[in-house]
């Protein structure tokens, strides 16, 4: 084919003509001025050169370091354990939006079995070391809640056919307080738009929107519609557990340091013959999520239960996990795929494949036509086989238990775990468990006991105090080594172990006997009584004869050799030493450690140096020699390239290092260890499988539990159980209607914990004074102290006005911010003005009234500032005998009768201490929570009260001007006017002299020349002219209005007139029609 | 959830605990020998000195005194005089302020008044040059320190110091102490009071007779005060520093109506003998300061803390166990591995307790 080159047309006419025709034109003018081209628009630039200019570059590489550091975040050292917790899938959406059958789709996905209702959490094995625990949470306030706090995924499922609803976005909003787990978009329903076009606008729409709340790039599944069989298309599941399984987890605060279990079942374990209300015994099983699970010994310890309140956990057990990972530890396994057989599922609460647990039984249903349950059939599912497992039993219970020995399942678990022995033996002195009475006082026999044991012993510490200074005397001490050996005779087996971990923390030994076995021949000096941490030498001590003690000092060598030396040439070495020592990292502590005493650090003979022996040097030579090689052969290994490279290290990279380093350290450690030290050092870690029996749960909760809202047993961290006052900086939400007022109720959450408290808000003014707020304000953040359980510093609260309550269309979030400070008490204050007015004035003191009521007020105020309204000041100085109140108080200026004073004052906001759980796990579902407070609006509501009025607030006309009052003009006393710099001096001259001045003109007559006569007439006449035209126009203008307006007038009468008539003509209508309708019916 | 403790045991460190874990303890005395059922001076002056540093903090007492309860409040430090009991030595308080202090809202700056040398306490050099360069070494810099701007040890307490020690921010970093190497050398300060100034010297003599066998570099400061005191009084603290920047602290001071030669050399020698005693140990702080890394490898953060320690005294092992009792932090405790030296290597998973009673802004 031939090519043909047509040249390019130019524009001739058009918008692109008439530019470069006028960029032509500028061009031609700026040569002709003899200027450069400067850059238009339209004309192309200049090619950029390679190289910048100095100030681009250096603008370049700081954006970039902007860039960096905005996204650069410190590594956050991972207490999670990794991946052996199951990670938490929250399928979250409204109600109708299809949620239990994504939840079904994916757990028939995973693991081949078919669910039906979704009832609690359902645990899965997804890939070879990954499991996944499946959560179905609907729009209930505190489901959400608890929901957005375990959430390691966020499935939100929305109605394309609806849209966005409003507890997507609360949700989406509670999760960001509490640690903002990774979200996935789902859309459903979208069969139920016809037209293509509509639902490609649609799905754009939500795109774009979802992408706006969360991030950019979030993750958005378009699940098209349903099978016959009422699933989703086999296709789309697969992909979106595909993008489940690449998802990378975050790490969140407040779960890094805290664990807690999803619980999957729960059992009443309260005796039979118990009928009482309160007190319920439950056992709580489920995976530990979050980081390790650590308590206090004594094993009584406080967890949270959301929606319940604080319990005592009796008594924790690790149980076989029900649903195990299917490759091991050492990852021998490298297959892709998972056989059938590994693909578990643990789902106690809900029915899956035939097995159901109740509160006391586990029910087997088995379909007819699928099972033969004789003849020797491969068994299929878990049910089968355990209805196999039973035909096999020989002997029924009854007899089992005459026979054997009858093996508790809580007793054997805790043989499993560790303290058993200690708990029954416990000789304690420390009780963790006040209110248990009962234990107490089996304690304190204990400790009568144990005292009576070591009376000796405490003899012992007291005579040790006494003969401290004679070294103790001999038959003391033959007394206690005797002891000792009684005792070493004792433990002969293994009188000197390697780990004295067991020793240490075994309570029926004193301290002291512990200190006695392992010592020889020191005793302690310091008795614990006094506080006192120190060991005598005794008499029996040869200390000063072992040999071993010269080596602990850093001469000790020299010393040895060089016996017949003089002294002060192993002093020369030392000094040597000592400058070696000091390029060492702690080098600079060396010096600071002394640094209060004077600078005499070297030694005294210093001078001395020159007695060095020569040999000593030939040996300071060979050493360096030594020294240089080790450096070389290190050079060469490139040990030193390594070294610069950890230097040449970021900060964060550094960090890294280290905290990798740790945890290698930590994981060695207990490596080494047996597994009953490992769980007394570190605890339980994520997931293990748990069960941990609480008692005193109200019966209300076995009564009204709820299964399908998530139940979470939190750890409550060491700390948080104290309660003070908490402040947080608090935003109100922007979607939120109306504005949150000071001391009414709020519901918080905040870690585990969801509470009603009464806040108070404030703003920080700039003196530091908290200034009380009666509401919260707009579109900005405030202070809102309230009484609390202690939280770490900067863990998310969110607040509800209401968390149960009608549905409502208005958004339920009223406010979100984090804790900023902890305090016993908070200083906020409120302004207050105390008005008085003037008894009797004087020349610049004056009797006020009318402030106080007594002397004694007055006498707490004395020398307090006040002022008038017109701005003069003052003191307080004396109480007047009457009126009472009264006072005396001096101005700096005299003040007049009718001058109000006041006094500004500052008064403390009495913060409440009001702190109630919200206990809606205690109240049947969907219904209104007890024991909480109500507002003050509520209150007006449900007793019918009218909002009071207070008649002086107010609007009225006013029908009475206060009197005129005139003042003397301000009198400047000549003499002080002279003094008076000229800034200061009134320029106003007075309209008085100005009188004065104008009439000294009109006496004085001006002669004017002819000239000038002529001149005057002439603008007098052009000035008449003048005035005459504008007086005739003006009437003109008058005229033509008249004129209009009347028009104006007319037209307007005449559309009125239309109007109405149309009007009258359409209501004529309207009644006869709906007269015949009346007619009709 | 309170925690009852009996018997008159660790009286600070339980408390201190308390106010660590922000848990109710209840002090109950009621079994103890009957002299010492009430609160002790001391105690007294201790809580008041809690009372001071915290908000919010409720004591309780019975009617008998025997039943103490103490609700920790929120540490917030600041700025104030405390006139401590003369009962025990300044240094009782003063290690109670040192691992409250970092703890604390404000940095503290707090001047006590009482007794500087005491024969129950270490003295307050000891302080200023052990226990400060500890908490120099866990990274509070040189904000922390200690000014004795008066030396008193008779009842009176005119003693003065003034402590000042800043706040810390994060947990502390895993504590690893281990091998302490050979102590390079000794310094030391001599006190007395209502004695000739001579004595002090005959102090540092007796001191520095003994030591010069093992190490050269010794050096003893003495320090004289005229008069202004009850009772004559002694005092003799050495510092040993070892090549690695550890710090061991012993002392021993004496105050009473008649001295004479002997009293003098028992002085000495108990103070030269016990850091001969801490020598041999293979421990990197002295026994008196076991307590503090106890409680400091307990607060760190949630990483594996190892220190090498002496044997370990009664009073350690009760704090062991109330640690456990009080935070759950089991300590892992095996022999050292040379013999000849002595030592127990202590290793536990810290709490990972942070300052949260600072303000966030």
């Amino acid at each position: 084919m031939e090519a043909t080159s047509v040249p390019h047309h130019k524009p001739k006419t058009g918008k692109k003509a008439a530019l470069k025709k006028a960029s032509a034109k500028a061009e031609r003018k700026l040569r002709s001025l003899g200027l450069e081209q400067v850059s238009h628009p339209n004309v192309p630039k200049k090619e950029k050169k390679a190289v910048s200019g100095p100030l681009g570059m250096q603008r370049k590489i700081k954006a970039s370091a902007e860039k960096e550091m905005l996204r650069a975040h410190l590594a956050v050292p991972d207490r999670t354990g990794g991946h052996e917790a199951p990670r938490v899938v929250v399928v979250m959406g409204p109600k109708g939006v299809g949620k239990s059958t994504i939840i079904r789709c994916l757990v028939k996905h995973y693991t081949k079995k078919k669910v039906g209702e979704i009832v609690g959490p359902i645990t899965v094995a997804s890939g070879g070391k990954k499991r996944l625990s499946f959560l179905e949470v609907d729009g209930e306030l505190p489901s959400m809640i608890d929901a957005a706090k375990i959430a390691d995924l966020v499935l939100l499922v929305i109605d394309v056919s609806f849209g966005f609803e409003m507890e997507t976005f609360e949700f989406l909003n509670i999760c960001s307080v509490h640690g903002m787990p990774r979200v996935i978009g789902v859309l459903t329903h979208l069969d139920k738009i016809r037209e293509g076009k509509k639902m490609k606008k649609m799905k754009k729409h939500m795109k774009n929107r979802f992408t706006n709340e969360i991030t950019q790039g979030a993750k958005l599944f378009c699940f098209s519609g349903l099978t016959v069989g009422g699933e989703y298309l086999k296709r789309e599941v697969q992909n979106l557990a595909r993008f489940i399984s690449v998802t990378k987890f975050k790490i969140i605060t407040w779960r890094n340091e805290h664990g807690y279990i999803l619980v999957d079942r729960l059992e009443d374990k309260t005796e039979e013959s118990k009928d009482d209300n309160f007190g319920r015994t439950v056992a709580f099983f489920g995976y530990l999520h979050g980081t390790y699970l650590r308590f206090p010994r004594g094993s009584n310890f406080k967890m949270h239960l959301p929606g319940v309140g604080d319990v005592t956990v009796d008594d924790v057990a690790q149980l076989p996990d029900p649903c195990p990972l299917p490759y091991k530890e050492d990852g021998s396994s490298r297959r892709r795929k998972l056989s059938d057989k590994e693909r578990a599922i643990h789902a106690p609460m809900g029915e899956i494949s035939g097995i159901s647990y109740d509160q006391d039984a586990i029910y087997i249903n088995l379909p007819n036509q699928t099972v033969r349950l004789t003849g020797n059939i491969q068994p299929e599912s878990e049910g089968e086989v355990m209805i196999r497992d039973l035909q096999q039993i020989k002997s029924s219970i009854d007899e089992k238990l005459q026979s054997g020995k009858l093996e508790i399942l809580r007793q054997s678990l805790v043989n499993e775990n560790s303290h058993s022995e200690d708990l029954s033996n416990s000789t304690e002195f420390l009780e963790d468990d006040a209110s248990d009475i009962d234990s107490q006082e089996g304690c304190k026999e204990n400790s009568l006991k144990e005292i009576s044991d070591n009376g000796s012993e405490d003899q012992l510490e007291n005579d040790a105090e006494r003969t401290r200074f004679g070294l103790g005397s001999k038959n003391e001490n033959e007394r206690i080594i005797g002891k000792w050996k009684v005792a070493k005779d004792d433990l002969q087996v293994d009188s000197r172990p390697r780990n004295l971990t067991k020793w240490i923390y075994d309570k029926r030994l004193h301290p002291d006997e512990v200190c006695l076995k392992d010592l020889s021949s020191f005793i302690p000096s310091g008795s614990m009584e006094t506080d006192c941490s120190r060991f005598v030498v005794t008499s029996q001590c040869n200390l000063l004869k072992d040999p071993n003690l010269k080596k602990r000092f850093s001469n000790s060598e020299l010393v040895e050799e060089n016996e017949d030396h003089s002294y002060e040439s192993s002093q020369d070495d030392f000094t040597d030493e000592v400058s070696e020592y000091s390029s060492n990292d702690d080098s600079d502590v060396n010096k600071e450690t002394f640094s209060d005493l004077s600078s005499e650090d070297s030694s005294p003979d210093e001078d001395n140096e020159d007695a060095a022996s020569a040999d000593s040097q030939e040996e300071r030579i060979m050493k360096k020699t030594e020294k240089k090689m080790q450096f070389d052969a290190a050079y060469d290994a490139g040990a030193l390239d390594k070294m610069s490279s950890e230097e040449d290290m970021s900060f964060d990279e550094a960090w890294k290092l280290r905290l990798a380093e740790r945890e290698s350290k930590r994981k060695q450690k207990l490596a080494n260890l047996d597994e009953e030290s490992r769980q007394m050092m570190e605890g339980f870690p994520p997931g293990t499988y748990l069960r941990l029996q609480v008692k005193d749960i109200p019966e209300d909760f076995m009564r009204y539990f709820n299964p399908f809202s998530p139940l979470i047993l939190g750890a409550v961290k060491i700390g948080e159980e104290q309660f003070c006052h908490i402040r947080a900086r608090l935003k109100r939400h922007r979607w939120k209607k109306g504005l949150l007022k000071c001391s009414d109720p709020l519901i918080f959450s905040v870690g585990w914990r969801r509470f009603q408290s009464i806040p108070v808000y404030s703003s920080e003014d700039q003196n530091g004074r908290n200034r009380y707020l009666k509401y919260t304000p707009e579109h900005l953040h405030c202070d809102a102290t309230f009484f609390g359980p202690r939280m770490a510093l900067g863990t998310g609260v969110i607040c509800f006005q209401r968390l149960d309550g009608p549905n409502t269309s208005n958004f339920r979030v009223a406010a979100s911010g984090y804790i900023s400070e902890v305090n016993g008490d908070f200083n906020i204050v409120k302004k207050l003005k105390l008005v008085g007015e003037p008894l009797k004035v004087f020349k610049n003191s004056a009797f006020i009234r009318g402030m106080f009521h007594s002397d004694l007020e007055v006498s707490k105020y004395l020398g307090a500032k006040i002022r008038t309204v017109s701005g003069i000041r003052g003191a307080i100085k004396k109480p007047l005998k009457s009126p009472p109140g009264a006072f005396r108080a001096t101005f700096e200026d005299k003040i007049l009768m009718s001058d109000i004073v006041f006094l500004r004052a500052w008064v403390k906001v009495f913060l409440e201490s009001y702190c109630v759980d919200v206990q809606d796990r205690l109240c049947p579902p969907s219904s209104e929570i007890r024991h909480l407070m109500k507002t003050l609006r509520e209150l007006r509501v449900v007793q019918q009260i009218p909002i009071p009025r207070n008649e002086d607030s107010e609007y009225r006309t006013i029908d009475e001007r206060p009197e005129q009052r005139y003042f003397r003009p301000l009198y400047m006393p000549p003499s002080l006017q002279a003094t008076l710099p000229f800034s200061s001096k009134p320029k106003l001259i007075p309209a008085k002299e100005k009188q004065r001045l104008s009439s000294l003109e009109k006496e004085m007559s001006a002669v004017m020349d002819p000239k000038e006569r002529k001149e005057q007439k002439m603008f007098q006449m052009l000035n008449t002219i003048r005035n005459e035209r504008n007086k005739k126009r003006k009437m003109a203008n008058k005229a033509r209005l008249e004129v209009k307006r009347k028009e104006m007038e007319r037209e307007e009468a005449e559309r009125q007139q239309r109007i109405d008539e149309r009007r009258k003509r359409r209501y004529t209508l309207r009644g006869a029609a709906k007269k015949r309708q009346k007619i009709i019916d | 959830m309170a925690i009852r403790v009996y018997r008159r045991v660790n009286f600070r460190y339980r408390l201190l605990l308390a106010i660590f874990t922000g848990k109710q303890i209840v002090f109950d005395f009621s079994e103890e020998a009957h002299h010492s059922k009430l609160l002790k001076p001391n105690e007294i002056s201790l809580l008041r000195l809690l009372d001071r540093i915290t908000s919010g903090t409720q004591l309780q007492l019975d009617e008998a005194q025997r039943l103490i309860t103490v609700q920790p409040g929120v540490l917030i430090g600041g700025n104030f005089t405390h006139h401590c009991s003369t009962c025990r030595g300044l240094t009782y308080y003063l290690e109670f302020l040192a691992l409250l202090a970092p703890y604390c809202k404000r940095p503290l700056e707090v001047t006590l008044t009482g007794v500087t040398a005491h024969p129950l306490d270490t003295t307050v050099d000891t302080f200023q040059n052990v226990t400060i360069s500890l908490l120099r070494k866990l990274g509070l810099g040189k904000d922390c320190s200690l000014k004795i701007k008066k030396r008193d040890s008779s009842s009176n307490g005119l003693g003065e110091v003034l402590f000042t020690c800043p706040i810390m921010l994060k947990a502390l970093e895993p504590i690893e102490w281990k091998e302490r190497q050979e102590i390079k050398r000794i310094r030391g300060v001599a006190y007395c009071s209502r004695i000739p100034p001579h004595i002090a010297n005959q102090l540092i003599d007796n001191s520095r007779n003994i030591l010069c066998e093992y190490l050269a570099d010794i050096f003893i400061y003495s320090d004289w005060n005229p008069g202004g005191t009850d009772l004559p009084s002694v005092s003799l603290s050495l510092f040993a520093e070892t090549s690695n920047g550890f710090v061991l602290g012993t002392d021993c001071s004496w105050k009473g109506k008649d001295w004479n030669e002997e009293i003098l050399s028992s002085v000495s020698q108990e103070a030269t003998q016990a850091i001969l005693l801490q020598a041999i140990e293979n421990s990197v702080v002295d026994t008196n300061h076991q307590l503090f890394i106890c409680l400091w490898m307990a607060l760190s953060s949630a990483d594996l803390s190892t220190v090498e320690l002496g044997r370990l005294t009664p009073c350690t092992i009760q704090l062991l166990r109330d640690i456990q009792d009080f935070m759950g932090v089991a300590f892992q405790i095996e022999r050292g591995s040379k013999n000849n030296f002595p030592s127990v290597l202590c290793s536990c998973i810290g709490m990972e307790y942070r300052n949260e009673n600072r303000r966030r802004y």
